[in-house]
């Protein structure tokens, strides 16, 4: 009893913290293999497509737990019990498929994947890859310094189309002036007034999806041309549209 | 749409789409930079809020409400085409509602041993016949009619040729049945019929002829239309319309130069009178 009211308190705890609900995952990583090794009706490896979606599943127990869900981790193993069911389904039109990884006879160790000519550059792939990550970096560091992490925008990023569009012509008033943005590195502050003076937009709105307009505006500053060039269908569209 | 990869979690991994939508979806072994394709994202169950609280209870309290309607329904139906009373006196008084059709719709007991009587009895899809031997044979059972006892029976109708057949084919269908096993006396006798009854309204012009018959006939089916038991009347129905219809092939084969339009014509009053042979003649 005593238990299982600590669990619900760290529950409690994680869905306001996502450092938190990162360490609470962590310390059940044994549950959640196991739950998903009885769904397998095998041992469930790391390198399971099965373990990734029954740790998504426990993340999502802990966000939608309530007590009046019952004990969290029966309702835990429940959840990770149907997700597992969702993925094996939708995984089950690959069926009857050919793995490229499969080998082609007994005796022969050699891959399908071997036998077919590597269109992709692997060694630029890698760096690219590599450069990428450095980007995300440096950003995420940025970020930090406004205490802001990329956990916090997702859950910040506007879910409806509406209100996405308001943002996105917010952003993109803001990319095409490069004193906001310096004004923004300088001060450390989202300079609101100039955006809904700017865009438009209602001030709510802006404030509501504030780290999400944050992380964008940082994205526009100087550098991050990887990243920028992901974005590049979007950024294209607003550098055309006239406001 | 490729998603860049942003934030590992063991949980989730943040990625970004093309159009700068942030979404966490599940890592499976994902690398910070890589960009992806396919991803599974994250569905976080929504809140029970006060609100679903209360359309649930809304909803069960509808389905409920439904249920106990479908369960009433049948119940309560048949009781507005009672065409027939009979009340049975041993002890127990017993009043059994019938249709035109001799078929029980409703039973009741009109006194405390005539609910004893009938609790438990199932008087569904039976005719009069069926039920009043049952239920003697029931008192039988239950101790209600010795050797010597009398069985009273009353009908009750506003129409006097309904009386008038059973008040001799109960009687004698009675005896025969009770002959075997015991000596009861038998007794038929009529009830005034209770003259303001809505329930008996439409008997008046029961006589009047074959045609207004029909179409009451069809009036009471629709009332019934809760039970299952009509069948037999449904087919009593098709054939005289067959016959009918028989008839008026005839007739348009003894005058075949009126072909089209009067054919057209019979079609449409085939619906409401059948019967009327004088107008297809014209």
């Amino acid at each position: 009893m005593e238990h299982e009211h600590q669990i619900v308190q760290a529950v409690c705890a994680a869905k306001e913290d996502s450092q938190k609900a990162d360490d609470l995952i962590r310390a059940y990583i044994p549950f959640i293999r196991s739950e998903a090794s009885k769904f397998l009706s095998r041992l469930c490896t790391e390198q399971d497509d099965a373990y990734a979606i029954a740790m998504t599943a426990f993340y999502e127990a802990i966000m939608g737990y309530e007590k009046n869900r019952g004990a969290f981790l029966r309702y835990a193993a429940l959840l990770i019990h149907s997700r597992l069911t969702d993925f094996a389904r939708k995984e089950s039109r690959h069926q009857g498929q050919i793995s490229l990884y499969e080998p082609q006879s007994d005796e022969d160790d050699r891959t399908l994947m071997d036998t077919i000519a590597d269109s992709n550059d692997r060694f630029n792939q890698s760096a690219t890859r590599e450069a990428t990550r450095q980007e995300i970096a440096e950003l995420s560091a940025v970020m930090a310094r406004f205490d802001v992490s990329f956990s916090d925008v997702s859950d910040n990023c506007p879910k409806q189309d509406r209100t996405f569009r308001q943002c996105a012509a917010a952003i993109c008033y803001a990319g095409k002036d490069a004193n906001l943005l310096d004004e923004l590195l300088r001060t450390g502050k989202l300079p609101m007034a100039q955006l809904v003076s700017g865009s438009g937009v209602s001030r709510k709105t802006l404030e509501r999806h504030r780290k999400y307009i944050l992380a964008m505006l940082l994205i526009q500053t100087n550098g991050y041309e990887i990243i920028r060039s992901h974005l590049e269908n979007v950024l294209k569209r607003k550098v055309g549209t006239p406001q | 749409m490729k998603y860049m990869v942003m934030e590992l979690h063991p949980g989730y991994a943040v990625v970004m789409d093309e159009n700068g939508k942030f979404s966490k979806v599940a890592n499976m072994r994902y690398a910070v930079g890589q960009t992806v394709t396919d991803v599974t994202p994250v569905a976080i169950p929504k809140k029970t809020t006060n609100r679903n609280k209360v359309i649930r209870w809304v909803t069960a309290a509808a389905a409920v409400a439904a249920c106990l309607l479908m369960v009433m329904l049948p119940s309560l139906m048949p009781k507005a085409s009672a065409y027939a009373s009979v009340y049975m006196t041993i002890n127990p008084e017993v009043r059994i509602d019938v249709d035109q059709k001799d078929r029980v719709i409703g039973i009741s007991g009109e006194n405390a041993d005539g609910d004893t009587l009938i609790s438990g009895y199932r008087f569904q899809k039976k005719s009069l016949d069926v039920v009043v031997d049952e239920l003697v044979n029931r008192a039988v059972s239950m101790g209600f009619l010795k050797q010597g006892g009398k069985v009273s029976i009353s009908l009750e109708a506003e129409d006097a040729d309904w009386i008038a057949a059973h008040h001799d084919t109960i009687r004698a269908q009675l005896d025969e049945h009770l002959s075997d096993d015991l000596e009861v006396e038998v007794e038929v006798s009529n009830r005034k019929p209770i003259p303001s009854d809505p329930i008996f309204d439409d008997k008046d012009d029961k006589d009047d002829d074959n045609d207004r018959d029909d179409d009451e006939d069809d009036h009471d089916d629709d009332e019934d239309r809760g039970d299952d038991d009509d069948n037999d009347d449904d087919r009593d129905e098709d054939e005289e319309n067959d016959r009918d219809d028989d008839g008026r092939d005839d007739e348009d084969k003894d005058d075949p130069e009126d072909s089209d339009e009067d054919d057209s014509e019979d079609d449409e009053q085939e619906n409401d009178d059948s019967e009327d042979p004088e107008e297809s003649d014209d």
